[in-house]
């Protein structure tokens, strides 16, 4: 399934969006390595999953694929401003949002500020707290340049499978400069926001959290090194009406080591908390 | 032509190889614990020593630089080095390259404390600013995204607190500051010269070129056709900002060693040089935490990666004819460099990795009985011929004194 580009004119700038499927509207918030819809429209197998039951927006937000960053992007803030923004140019009405990873963090985020925009919210293996005990694994570590060990150390975080597909064909260890320049500049992107140790989150966001109050699920990959149950634990608890989903077996890459799976425990929850489709029905069973 | 000794400040107490061995890593992360006070406490008495060695047997300034939490170099606040070697040395330049703007919570601090040595030194420093590396932005918890903004920011304020009459306000993206009024000024006028410290960033280069600032490659370990390369755009550079290009504007780092014989000189160096290669291994591999993404443009990051790794796994490295011999070997490397380069400053790390006091002396005293008088004929000459309206420039001569 090809998705279909467009742009949205925004006062921050002008968005690229991928638009898959139809019913319900659902806003997927990619991750920072992830999950992005290319330039040409070649989606991921987790967003034609959800597409066969929803209408899934995809926004590629700026400093990730080939969008420029924003300098002046320098607080969660900025994103979420963003993406208010957008959702009122697109005439959004209360879609569901799911987000993996940064894109959870954003998505949490919107749903602190403007909880009357979001129908539900749908966090997998989301950044944005600070857990004692479970500090964020070092992102910025594993990522920095490595001239010897190549991608290994960010695989190994990141996949359950490190040395196999798809890590190995999404982070290959000596790409060519392109592919090498796109890695960095999201990482760099990602950085921006994203570096204060032990990474990705605001000190704020827990505190918060009670204002959420739409129905959310908190997904969360068993196998997740990079923020692990105990923050699915503290979403779980901070949000009034939430509920959680362990997968087995899977990594924080869990998007693209088992999009199925996780689609369908995305399509459960969403069948129980959104107008009723024959489509939803189809993924969740 | 102005010569200038460089220092690192290594801990040298270390079992370096078995430090590596258990820990992976020189910097950052490498226990304390292992820093004994009284051995460090006696290489800073050595270190000293060095500089006013220096200053005695004519070279034209002494370098201190900033790094923090490794034994690589041991001098986190370097202006409290200068304030020292103030009062060890009469004549040197005390080049400090330089201060990490960024890091500091304002810049004001650097401002304060450069006036200070300047005037402790009877207006002898060189006033070096860096963005600074890598490590330093794990250790202070910085995004290293901000970080060329913030130095940008940081520079125009010094400079405009060094030139303007106090007090004014400041309003930028990163201070703000209701009263800039630094007390006491410097004793050079306007101030004292500024030097940007970098390792090859086009925007570096050109911002140094633009304004008018002293620009001093420190990365130590770059390949000739690379400086070749830079000095080369900054020249450039400078005529399109429609300025003469000054040779005493740029500056170049450089391992150096002398001894009786040519063998000699690279079995000394090889013997110590380990130790200080070790420690510059970052977390968990060469060079890796040196570069954290985010801190140079994503692009360069990425042929940056690739270049290392081409180097370390290239059969033979082809590798620049090391600057270490007898006298006439160092002195005839030194002038072809330097003539390619057409700069009028060089800084030369005579102390690298464990090398003992002794063995540092002895190097540093040939190197100004025999190499240097050499050297500057040949390079004055060289550089009167090619920029015969060349001036000794405030940043040359280091400012008139008030």
């Amino acid at each position: 399934m090809s998705a279909q580009m467009s742009t949205a004119s925004t006062p921050i700038m002008e968005v690229s969006i991928a638009r898959l499927g139809d019913g319900e509207p659902l806003v997927y918030l990619h991750d920072v390595l992830f999950d992005l819809v290319s330039s040409d429209g070649e989606a991921p197998v987790l967003l034609e999953t959800l597409a066969r039951s929803y209408g899934v927006v995809a926004p590629a937000l700026p400093g990730f694929r080939d969008i420029k960053e924003i300098a002046s992007f320098q607080s969660v803030g900025d994103y979420v401003l963003l993406l208010r923004d957008l959702f009122n140019k697109l005439g959004l009405q209360r879609p569901h949002v799911v987000g993996t990873g940064f894109g959870g963090w954003l998505a949490a985020e919107l749903a602190v500020f403007y909880p009357e925009q979001l129908g539900t919210l749908t966090l997998v293996n989301s950044f944005g707290l600070c857990v004692e005990d479970h500090p964020t694994a070092r992102f910025f570590d594993a990522a920095a340049p490595n001239a010897l060990g190549g991608r290994k150390e960010i695989r190994e975080l990141l996949f359950m499978s490190p040395d196999d597909a798809p890590g190995k064909d999404l982070l290959p260890d000596f790409p060519d400069d392109v592919t090498n320049e796109r890695f960095f500049t999201q990482v760099h992107a990602a950085s921006r926001i994203g570096w204060q140790p032990p990474a990705f989150y605001d000190p704020h966001l827990l505190g918060r959290l009670e204002r959420i109050s739409v129905p959310t699920h908190v997904v969360w990959a068993e196998g997740n090194k990079v923020v692990d149950l105990a923050h699915a634990h503290a979403f779980e608890a901070g949000i009034a009406d939430a509920q959680l989903t362990v997968i087995d077996g899977a990594g924080y890459a869990i998007t693209v080591e088992q999009p199925e799976e996780l689609a369908s425990a995305i399509g459960t929850f969403l069948h129980k908390n959104g107008t009723p489709s024959k489509a939803s029905a189809s993924i969740s069973s | 032509m102005r010569f200038f000794t460089f220092h690192y400040m290594p801990y040298q107490g270390l079992d370096a190889v078995q430090a590596i061995e258990d820990y992976g890593v020189g910097w950052c992360t490498l226990p304390n614990s292992m820093c004994d006070p009284a051995v460090m406490a006696s290489n800073y008495q050595d270190y000293l020593d060095q500089a006013a060695l220096a200053d005695e047997v004519g070279f034209d300034g002494v370098t201190l630089n900033e790094h923090h939490q490794t034994p690589f170099g041991t001098m986190p606040n370097p202006n409290v080095m200068a304030a020292a070697v103030a009062q060890r040395t009469k004549r040197a330049r005390i080049a400090v390259f330089g201060n990490a703007l960024p890091l500091r919570a304002t810049p004001m601090s650097s401002i304060e404390e450069y006036s200070m040595i300047d005037l402790l030194s009877n207006g002898r420093l060189e006033a070096g600013f860096v963005v600074g590396g890598g490590p330093e932005y794990y250790n202070f918890a910085m995004s290293p995204t901000s970080a060329r903004d913030r130095f940008a920011e940081g520079l125009s304020l010094a400079r405009r607190a060094w030139s303007e009459p106090g007090p004014f306000r400041w309003d930028g993206e990163y201070y703000q500051l209701d009263c800039v009024n630094p007390w006491p000024r410097p004793l050079q006028d306007p101030h004292p010269p500024i030097w940007v410290c970098g390792v090859g960033s086009p925007s570096t280069l050109e911002m140094c070129a633009r304004e008018n600032l002293g620009y001093m490659g420190v990365n130590a370990s770059q390949g000739h056709v690379d400086f070749v390369g830079q000095c080369e755009f900054f020249r450039n550079a400078a005529v399109e900002y429609g300025r003469q290009y000054d040779p005493s504007r740029v500056g170049w780092l450089t391992h150096i060693h002398v001894a009786p014989n040519d063998d000699q000189a690279l079995e000394e160096f090889g013997a110590h040089a380990a130790y200080g290669g070790l420690l510059t291994r970052g977390f968990g591999g060469p060079a890796k935490t040196f570069y954290p993404p985010g801190h140079m443009p994503p692009d360069r990051l990425a042929k940056w990666e690739r270049q290392i790794r081409e180097n370390y796994t290239a059969k033979a490295m082809p590798g620049d004819p090391p600057l270490m011999g007898t006298p006439d070997t160092v002195a005839e490397r030194l002038i072809a460099r330097l003539k390619d380069y057409k700069i009028g400053n060089v800084v030369m790390a005579f102390q690298w990795g464990s090398m003992p006091h002794d063995m540092v002396s002895r190097s540093m005293t040939m190197f100004a009985e025999e190499v240097m008088p050499r050297v500057r004929a040949e390079m004055d000459r060289y550089l009167d011929e090619l920029y015969p309206d060349r001036t000794q420039s405030e940043l040359a001569s280091g400012g008139a004194v008030k």
